[in-house]
C-alpha cells in the first residue's frame, strides 16, 4: 500500500513536472511579420566571428583557407560552421555547418557561390549593407523542426547571418503568465548563461496581444515593453533576477528581494518636455572598460527604479527625450563619481543642470583641434546631444576665431568626431 | 588669437566658451579655408598667417 502511495506520488510529480515545461518553454519561431519594421530591422540577426584557435581536419574536400566558428541558429545551441574558398588563394565562398553535431564537415549540406564583399570596390561604411553579396540559404536546424530561411554573408574575418528568428513562449511575471519574445544581436553568444543572460526580453505586459515597439530606433532607444536581459532587469521600476535555462528554454524572472534603493532621474532643461526615456549601463566604481554590471532601460513614468543597494558607477547614459515641438533629441552622459545606492533611499541625478561649459585648444600647424569640456551639476559629464531621427545632422556648435584686435578672421562648426 | 565657442541646443540653450591663445608657428592655410568652409570632426583649419 505504502510502496502503491509512492510510485503514484512519483508519476503525479513526474505529470506536473512535464506540464511546467510544456506550459513555459520558449519555441525557436520566425519574427511575427508585424515587427518586420521594428524589431526584425534590428534585431534576429548578427556578426560570428571566425575563432583562429578552433580547427579541423575533417573538412569538405578541395576546402582553402577554412576559417571556423560557432554560430547559434536557433539562438541557443551553437553549431560548429566552416567558412572556406573553393579555390587556392581564392575569397571565401563556401560555408557548411555541422547540423548533425558530429564534428565532422564532410556529411553536411555546403553552400557555396557566396561573393566576397571585399572584391567590391566601396567603403567600410557600405560594406555590410552591400546587398550583392548576401545569399539566402535554407537548411533545418537542428532543434528547430522545419527548414528555415537565413541570409548570410562571408566577410574575411567574420559571417553576418539574419536569422529572422526570434524565441518566443510566455513568462511567469507578478503572478501571471505573459507573452514574452527573446531576441538577439549576437549568434555566437545567443542569450549568454543561465545565470548571466544576455540578449533582449519583449513583455507583452499590458495584455492587448502584442509587443509595444513605439519608439524602438537604431540609436539605443527601445520601447515600454522592450528590456536589455541581464542578470538583474529593471521592469517598471521594480527589480527582477533572471535565470534563462537552455536545456529547458526556460526564461524565470524571480522578484529581487535583497537590500535595494531608488534611482530618481530629474530632468531640469531649459526647455519643457514632452516625455522622456533612460538607458543607463551602470558598472563597479574604476572597473574601467569591463562590461556593465546593470543596465537600466525605463521610460520616465516608471521613475524612481528599484536598484540593488551598493555603490554603482553610471558609465554612460542616453536621455531619450521629446521636446514640447514634437522633435526628437538624444543626450548622452556619464557620471563621474560613484553613485551610492541605500537602502530604503532615493539617489537623484538631474541631468541638464550643469557647472561649466569649458573648451580647450590645441593647435597643430594650421590646425586647431577644439574639445568641450561640459560638466553637470551633480558629478554628471555631458557629452553629446544628437537628434532622435536618423537622418538628421547633428549640430556641435559655431566656432569663430578673432585676432589680437577682436576682428572676427575665421569661422567653422564643431561636428562629433 | 581668441577662440569662441558658442552652441545652442534646445536642452541647455546658448552656452559660449572663450579662450585666448598664442599661435605657434602657423603655417599658411590652403585658400579654401580662407573661405570659411566649415571644418569637420572638431578640427578647425585655422585662417591664413599673419
Amino acid at each position: 500500500m505504502h510502496g502503491n502511495l509512492l510510485k503514484i506520488l512519483g508519476n503525479f510529480t513526474l505529470c506536473l513536472a512535464l506540464a511546467a515545461t510544456a506550459r513555459a518553454g520558449f519555441q525557436v519561431e520566425p519574427i511575427g511579420s508585424e515587427y518586420r519594421d521594428s524589431i526584425q530591422r534590428q534585431f534576429g540577426a548578427g556578426l560570428c566571428s571566425y575563432l583562429p584557435d578552433l580547427t579541423s581536419d575533417k573538412l569538405p574536400p578541395g576546402a582553402h583557407n577554412a576559417r571556423l566558428g560557432r554560430c547559434a541558429l536557433d539562438w541557443v545551441h551553437p553549431v560548429l560552421f566552416a567558412a572556406y574558398a573553393s579555390k587556392e588563394d581564392a575569397p571565401l565562398d563556401t560555408l557548411v555547418f555541422d547540423l548533425n553535431g558530429d564534428k565532422d564537415l564532410r556529411n553536411d549540406p555546403i553552400f557555396n557561390g557566396f561573393k566576397s564583399p571585399e572584391s567590391k570596390n566601396v567603403d567600410d561604411g557600405a560594406l555590410l549593407f552591400d546587398a550583392g553579396s548576401q545569399r539566402e540559404i535554407e537548411l533545418a536546424i537542428p532543434q528547430g523542426g522545419a527548414p528555415r530561411k537565413f541570409s548570410v554573408t562571408l566577410m574575411s574575418d567574420f559571417m553576418l547571418i539574419d536569422t529572422h528568428l526570434w524565441l518566443k513562449g510566455k513568462v511567469r511575471f507578478n503572478e501571471k503568465e505573459v507573452d514574452a519574445a527573446l531576441v538577439s544581436q549576437n549568434p555566437s553568444m545567443g542569450f549568454g548563461t543561465e545565470k548571466n543572460p544576455s540578449g533582449f526580453l519583449l513583455l507583452d505586459l499590458n495584455g492587448d496581444g502584442k509587443f509595444d515597439t513605439e519608439g524602438l530606433n537604431s540609436m539605443g532607444r527601445m520601447s515600454r515593453e522592450m528590456f536589455t536581459l541581464q542578470s538583474e532587469l529593471s521592469v517598471q521600476g521594480s527589480l527582477y533576477k533572471t535565470r534563462f535555462n537552455a536545456g529547458r528554454m526556460e526564461l524565470a524572472l524571480t522578484r529581487y528581494t535583497g537590500p535595494q534603493g531608488k534611482l530618481a532621474l530629474q530632468p531640469e532643461f531649459a526647455c519643457k518636455l514632452r516625455s522622456w526615456s533612460f538607458r543607463g549601463n551602470f558598472g563597479k566604481p574604476d572597473q574601467g572598460d569591463e562590461m556593465p554590471t546593470a543596465v537600466i532601460w525605463s521610460d520616465g513614468r516608471d521613475f524612481p527604479v528599484a536598484m540593488k543597494a551598493q555603490k554603482t558607477q553610471l558609465m554612460s547614459g542616453l536621455l531619450f527625450v521629446t521636446l514640447e515641438s514634437g522633435r526628437e533629441q538624444i543626450l548622452s552622459f556619464s557620471a563621474d563619481e560613484p553613485l551610492t545606492i541605500e537602502a530604503g533611499k532615493t539617489v537623484t541625478l538631474r541631468p541638464g543642470k550643469f557647472q561649466s561649459f569649458d573648451i580647450a585648444v590645441d593647435q597643430d600647424h594650421d590646425s586647431l583641434t577644439i574639445s568641450r569640456d561640459f560638466v553637470g551639476a551633480n558629478g554628471i559629464s555631458y557629452n553629446r546631444v544628437l537628434p532622435g531621427a536618423e537622418n538628421e545632422k547633428s549640430d556641435g556648435g559655431k566656432v569663430a576665431i578673432c585676432d589680437a584686435q577682436g576682428k572676427q578672421i575665421g569661422e567653422g562648426a564643431l561636428e562629433y568626431g | 588669437m581668441s577662440v569662441t565657442v558658442t552652441w545652442e541646443t534646445d536642452l541647455f540653450g546658448k552656452l559660449q566658451a572663450h579662450q585666448e591663445m598664442a599661435l605657434d608657428d602657423p603655417t599658411p592655410a590652403p585658400p579654401e579655408d580662407a573661405d570659411g568652409v566649415p571644418a569637420a570632426q572638431q578640427d578647425v583649419t585655422m585662417p591664413g598667417a599673419k
